[in-house]
C-alpha cells in the first residue's frame, strides 16, 4: 500500500509533516487496540522518515496490479481514518440500493404457499 | 397518485393479491385485482390501480414500451389525470434508475401495506417479509394518516428510523441515537438500530463493536448486504451491495467527486470482463487531467489497481504492459514529448519491473527518459535525480537475467560496466552527499590505482559512514596492513558497537596479526587480550569466529608459549560443547595453519570415538563447524577430505550395531536437515551429502516403515529421510501415507506421544502441498496391485531421481557449451518427460555452469580410519583469513 495514502499526505511532504501525520493517527490507532492499522501506519512511516526514503519509494515502487478499480477503491476507503458520513442523501440511496437488490433476490425465489 | 393500500392490510381476499405484487408478479396481482374490482368496483379500485401502475414499471424496466403504453391507455379509464401523466413520463425517459435495483416510486404503498401485515422482529419473520420491511424504510413513501392504532405506531417507528438513516448519513451521531432510542423492542424495525449503531461504529474506527453489530443482523437481508459493503470481513460470506451502489458511496464517503462514479464503474464493468486496456481507457478518458496519477490520491491508487506491474508478473500481464506502452506511444520515437505522468506510471514501474531483463542499452536509454519526464514534470531535484542515477548504475552493473528457451540457452549477458559508472558519476555529481552512490561508484571501479585513492579519499568524505569504514578496513586486511586495518575496523565499530559483522572483521585482522607475530617470534598474549572483549560464549548462528571457547582452541594451538598454550587448551576443554567438537575443530584449524597437531590428538580423537558419549547433536554441530572453518580462504581439497574422515568416524560411531544410536536426537537432527545444508559451502556439501547417502542407505536397510519389529521413531527417521532425499522412487502417495500411519499406530501403542504428534505434523505439512513435490507424478507407472521400490526389488544400482537430474542437466549443459543442438533437444525431451519445471532446470542448470568454473573437491574415503598423510607446507604466507 502506498505509504503517503496511509498517513494522508502529499508527495511534497516534509520530516516533521511525516511526524506529525504518524503521530495523529498512532493517536487514533493504538497498537494494543488497533493492531492491523497501527502495523500499516508504521511500516508507512518506516518508508517516509526521510526525504531520501520518500523518493527512494517513488522510484522504485511496483503498481498493485490486478485488483481492479472498484476493489481499489474500497481498499482506499478501508485505510486508515479514511472513510466518513457520506451525507443523508447518499446514504439514503445507497440503502434503497441494497433493499432493491434483496427484493430482487427474493422475487427470483419461487413465491410462498399459503 | 399514491393509493392508501393499508386498509387492504387485514383483508384476506387482498392477502394474496399484496403477496404477488411483493414478490413482484405484477400481471398475476393485476389479473387477480381485477376479479376483485369487479365483485365491489368501489373497495377494490386502488388495488387495482396499484396492480396495474406496477406492472406498467415492471414492463417499463424491461424495455417493452409499447406493452406498457397499452396498459396505460387501459389505466386512463380507472385512475387520476396526475398518475397518468407521471407514468407517461416514465415512459419518455429511459429506465436508467433501475438499474442499480432502486425501488420504484409508488411501490411504497405496496410495501406499507405488506409491512402492516407482518408482525414479529427481524429474527422471526420470513426473508420475504423483511425484504418488504428493509425497502418501506428506504423509500421516501409517506405514509398516510389514520385512525388505526397499529398504522400509527407503525408510522411512527417507520420516521424514527428514517431520521437516525439520516443523522447518521450526516454524521450527527446523537440524533441518530436519540431517533432511535424511541424504537421499541419489539418494533419490526429492531435490526435497523443494530445495523446504524454498526455503520457508527465504522465510520469511527471501531471495528470490534462494528463487527458485534453487523454480526446480529439478518444475513439475507438488504442490511447485511449493506454491512458487507463496509468491510467483506465484518460479516460471514454473502451477497454484498451491488457495485453501482458501492461506488458513489464510498466516492462520496472519501470526499470524492461523484462525478468519478461513471468512469470507475465502467472501468470496473470491461475490467470483470477481462478487458483491462478498455478500462484504462474508460478512466483515462473519464477522469480527465487526473488519471494515470503518481500522486497520493484516488487516481494514484486506480492507477496501481489497473497496471499489471509487479515482479514474477504473468505472460499476460507483461502482453498488456506492452500494449498500453504502445497504445500510449510510448516506444514511439516521434511522440517523444509524452504527457509526464503516462510515462511516469507506465514506464517507470515497467523499468523497475523488467530492469533485470532488458538490455543495458535499453535500459538506459528508457531510464533517461523518465528522468527526464520527472525535471518536466516536477522540476529539478539533486536529491531525487541522484538517486535515479543511483539505481540506474547498478542496475546496468549487474547481469542480466539468463532467458532459457526448449532449445535455447543463452548466457547471462556481461554488465555493462562502462553505462554504469557513466551513471553512477552523474549520481554523485547531482549529489555527492549520497554515500551509497559513490560507494556503489566505488565497487564498480575496475583500476586499482583508481580505487585506492577515491576509498581513501571516502574515508576523509565521510569519517561517520560505518560501511565506508569497514570497507576501508577489510581492503587494508587484504593488503596485510593490519594496524590500518584494525584502526579503521574500530572506527566502524565504535560507530556501531553492537555490530557483530564488524567484531567479526576485527578477530580476523587479529586472527592474521597473530600469525604473523607468530612467524616473527613476537608475543602474542597482547593479540589475545585485544581479542578478549569482542568474544562472546553463545554468539549465534552465523558467528562462529566470536565464540569463546573456538577463540581459546586457536589460541591453543597459535600460542608458541608452552604454558599459555596448555591454559588455553584447558579453557577449550572446559568450555567446549563437546570433547568431539572440539577435537574436530583442533585438527581442522590445525591443517589450516599448517601447524603439525599436538601428538596426543590422535589418541584423545579415537578413544572419545570409542567411549561413545555422543549423540546426533554433536554431529549436527559438527556439520555446521564444517561448514564454518570451509568458508576459510586456503581450505582445499586436502583439508576437506581430512575432515571429511573425522566427520564419518562420528557418524560411524552414531550408526555402530545393527540400528542407529540415539533415535531421539536422529528425529530433532532431521528436523533441522533443511537449516544444516542451507548452511553448508560448495566444499562442505559434498560431505553432507555423503554421509546423508549413508545414513539414508542404513535406515532404509535396518529400518523399512513396514518392519514393525523395529522402533517407530527409528521407522519414522526413514520417512523423514526419503522426504528430504527426494531421491527415492519409494516416494508414492498411496504406499507412504499408509506406512505413516502404521507408524503412528505403533508409536501411539507404545505411548510415544511426541512420536505421534511428529507424524501427524509431518502429515499435516504434506497434505498442504497440493502438488507435493515430494510425491512424484509418476504413480500411473505403476500397476495396482503394488508398488515396487528400489528398495523391495533389491536394484540398490537405480538411479535416484536427483541424480537423474543432475546427469541430465549436465548432459544439456554440455551440449548448449558444444552447440550440439541435437543434443540440447535430446536432454531437454528427457527433462520434460521427468515433469521437471522451468524452474528446476533453470536452477540445476546454474549449479552445473557455476560448478564448471571451480574444482569440486574429491569425495572422501570412506569408513577409513587411517589418517591422511599430511603433506608438507609449500605456500607458508597463503593468505587465508582465519
Amino acid at each position: 500500500m502506498n505509504p503517503f495514502l496511509v498517513l494522508n499526505l502529499p508527495l511534497d511532504t516534509t520530516d516533521a509533516d511525516v511526524r506529525a501525520a504518524y503521530q495523529s493517527l498512532l493517536r487514533r490507532f493504538p497498537p494494543e487496540r488497533r493492531p492491523e492499522q497501527f502495523q500499516m501506519i508504521q511500516e508507512a512511516y518506516q518508508a517516509l522518515r526521510t526525504e531520501r526514503e520518500r523518493w527512494n519509494w517513488r522510484l522504485l515502487h511496483l503498481g498493485g496490479g490486478g485488483d481492479g478499480p472498484l476493489e481499489a477503491l474500497e481498499n482506499f476507503a478501508r485505510l486508515p481514518g479514511r472513510i466518513r458520513p457520506p451525507g443523508a442523501a447518499v446514504f439514503r440511496s445507497f440503502l434503497r440500493s441494497c433493499a432493491g437488490a434483496a427484493k430482487r433476490e427474493q422475487s427470483a425465489c419461487p413465491p410462498r404457499k399459503r | 397518485m399514491i393509493s392508501d393500500l393499508g386498509a387492504f392490510a387485514q383483508d384476506p381476499a387482498a392477502a394474496p393479491i399484496l403477496d404477488w405484487m411483493r414478490d413482484g408478479r405484477w400481471r398475476k396481482a393485476r389479473d387477480a385485482a381485477k376479479d376483485l374490482w369487479k365483485r365491489d368496483r368501489e373497495r377494490y379500485l386502488p388495488l387495482l390501480v396499484e396492480s396495474n401502475v406496477g406492472l406498467v414499471r415492471e414492463m417499463l424496466g424491461k424495455g417493452m414500451v409499447k406493452e406498457a403504453g397499452t396498459v396505460v391507455d387501459y389505466l386512463q379509464t380507472l385512475a387520476p389525470a396526475a398518475l397518468i401523466a407521471t407514468l407517461r413520463a416514465e415512459m419518455a425517459a429511459p429506465p436508467a434508475k433501475q438499474l442499480a435495483g432502486d425501488s420504484v416510486p409508488g411501490e411504497g404503498a405496496v410495501w406499507w401495506a405488506l409491512a402492516l401485515r407482518v408482525d414479529g422482529t427481524a429474527a422471526e419473520i420470513s426473508p420475504a417479509d423483511l425484504a418488504t420491511v428493509d425497502q418501506l424504510v428506504a423509500d421516501a413513501y409517506q405514509p398516510p394518516a389514520t385512525g388505526d392504532e397499529r398504522a400509527t405506531q407503525l408510522a411512527a417507528e417507520l420516521v424514527a428510523v428514517r431520521a437516525a438513516c439520516d443523522a447518521t448519513g450526516d454524521g450527527r451521531w446523537d440524533e441518530a441515537r436519540e431517533a432511535l432510542r424511541a424504537l421499541p423492542r419489539q418494533s419490526i424495525f429492531r435490526h435497523w438500530r443494530m445495523f446504524l449503531r454498526g455503520v457508527r461504529c465504522v465510520f469511527e474506527a471501531q471495528e470490534e463493536t462494528a463487527r458485534q453489530c453487523f454480526g446480529e443482523l439478518p444475513a439475507e437481508g438488504a442490511l447485511a448486504r449493506a454491512a458487507r459493503a463496509f468491510d467483506p470481513a465484518l460479516l460471514a460470506p454473502g451477497p454484498a451491495a451491488p457495485a453501482t451502489a458501492r461506488i458513489p458511496f464510498f466516492l462520496a464517503a472519501t470526499g470524492q467527486p461523484a462525478a468519478w462514479s461513471g468512469p470507475i464503474l465502467a472501468a470496473s464493468v470491461a475490467w470483470k470482463a477481462g478487458k483491462r486496456l478498455k478500462a484504462f481507457q474508460e478512466m483515462h478518458s473519464g477522469m480527465k487531467g487526473v488519471f494515470p496519477s503518481q500522486q497520493a490520491d484516488l487516481p494514484a491508487v486506480l492507477t496501481d489497481a489497473v497496471l499489471p506491474y509487479r515482479l514474477g508478473m504473468s505472460d499476460a500481464d507483461f502482453e498488456y504492459s506492452i500494449h498500453l506502452a504502445d497504445h500510449f506511444g510510448i516506444f514511439d520515437e516521434s511522440k517523444r514529448r509524452h504527457v509526464a505522468e503516462v510515462l511516469l506510471t507506465i514506464l517507470r514501474p515497467m523499468c523497475v519491473t523488467d530492469a533485470g531483463e532488458i538490455p543495458a542499452a535499453d535500459l538506459d536509454r528508457s531510464w533517461r527518459m523518465v528522468i527526464d519526464a520527472w525535471n518536466r514534470g516536477e522540476g529539478a531535484n539533486p536529491l531525487r535525480d541522484s538517486m535515479a542515477w543511483q539505481w540506474l548504475g547498478e542496475m546496468l552493473g549487474k547481469p542480466a537475467k539468463e532467458t532459457f528457451g526448449m532449445i535455447a540457452f543463452s548466457r547471462p549477458p556481461e554488465p555493462d560496466f562502462a553505462r554504469a559508472r557513466k551513471a553512477l558519476e552523474e549520481a554523485v555529481d547531482c549529489d555527492p552527499a549520497n554515500e551509497a552512490a559513490w560507494l556503489s561508484l566505488l565497487d564498480r571501479q575496475a583500476d586499482a590505482k583508481t580505487h585506492n585513492r577515491m576509498l581513501g579519499e571516502l574515508v576523509k568524505r565521510f569519517p561517520s559512514n560505518k560501511t565506508i569504514l569497514v570497507k576501508a578496513g577489510n581492503h587494508a586486511l587484504e593488503r596485510k596492513t593490519y594496524d590500518k586495518s584494525l584502526a579503521a575496523l574500530r572506527a566502524g565499530l565504535a560507530l556501531d558497537p553492537l555490530d557483530k559483522g564488524v567484531k567479526q572483521s576485527i578477530l580476523i585482522a587479529l586472527v592474521m596479526q597473530a600469525r604473523e607475530f607468530r612467524r616473527k617470534g613476537r608475543p602474542l598474549a597482547a593479540t589475545w587480550a585485544e581479542m578478549e572483549p569482542l568474544l562472546e560464549d553463545r554468539p549465534g548462528r552465523g558467528f562462529y569466529m566470536l565464540t569463546r571457547w573456538i577463540a581459546r582452541v586457536r589460541q591453543a594451538i597459535l600460542e608458541p608459549d608452552y604454558d599459555s598454550a596448555r591454559q588455553a587448551r584447558a579453557d577449550a576443554v572446559r568450555l567446549a560443547p563437546s570433547p568431539v567438537e572440539r577435537l574436530f575443530l583442533e585438527d581442522s584449524l590445525a591443517a589450516v595453519y599448517h601447524i603439525e597437531p599436538r601428538t596426543e590428538w590422535e589418541g584423545e580423537w579415537t578413544a572419545e570415538l570409542k567411549r561413545g558419549e555422543f549423540g546426533w547433536g554433536v554431529f549436527s554441530n559438527a556439520l555446521d563447524l564444517l561448514a564454518f572453518f570451509s568458508k576459510v580462504k586456503g581450505w582445499s581439497w586436502r583439508e576437506n577430505t581430512r575432515a571429511g574422515d573425522w566427520l564419518q568416524n562420528v557418524l560411524d560411531g552414531l550408526l555402530v550395531g545393527k540400528l542407529p544410536k540415539d533415535p531421539d536426537g536422529l528425529l530433532v537432527f532431521l528436523d533441522h536437515w533443511d537449516l544444516l545444508k542451507k548452511g553448508q559451502t560448495e566444499h562442505a556439501e559434498h560431505l553432507f551429502a555423503l554421509c546423508m547417502n549413508e545414513l539414508s542407505n542404513r535406515l532404509g536397510r535396518s529400518a523399512p516403515a513396514g518392519k514393525r519389529k523395529v522402533d517407530p521413531r527409528l521407522r519414522l527417521a526413514n520417512l523423514m529421510v526419503i522426504i528430504h532425499g527426494r531421491g527415492s522412487l519409494y516416494l508414492r502417495k498411496d504406499k507412504f501415507l499408509p506406512d505413516l500411519e502404521m507408524v503412528e499406530k505403533d508409536a501411539a501403542a507404545l505411548g510415544m506421544t511426541a512420536v505421534v504428534a511428529r507424524v501427524k505434523a509431518l502429515r499435516e505439512r504434506l497434505e498442504k502441498t497440493e502438488r507435493n513435490a515430494v510425491f512424484q507424478e509418476r504413480d500411473d507407472d505403476w500397476d495396482e496391485n503394488g508398488f515396487e521400490s528400489a528398495f523391495d526389488a533389491g536394484d540398490d544400482d537405480l538411479p535416484t531421481e536427483g541424480e537423474e537430474l543432475k546427469e541430465l542437466t549436465e548432459a544439456y549443459a554440455d551440449a548448449v557449451q558444444n552447440m550440439d543442438e541435437r543434443g540440447m533437444v535430446k536432454a531437454r525431451k528427457a527433462l520434460t518427460e521427468l515433469a521437471v519445471t522451468e524452474d528446476e532446470v533453470r536452477e540445476a542448470l546454474e549449479k552445473v555452469f557455476s560448478k564448471l568454473t571451480t574444482r569440486p573437491p574429491p569425495k572422501p574415503s570412506s569408513g577409513s580410519q587411517k589418517k591422511p598423510a599430511r603433506t608438507p607446507l609449500n605456500d607458508p604466507n597463503q593468505p587465508d583469513l582465519f
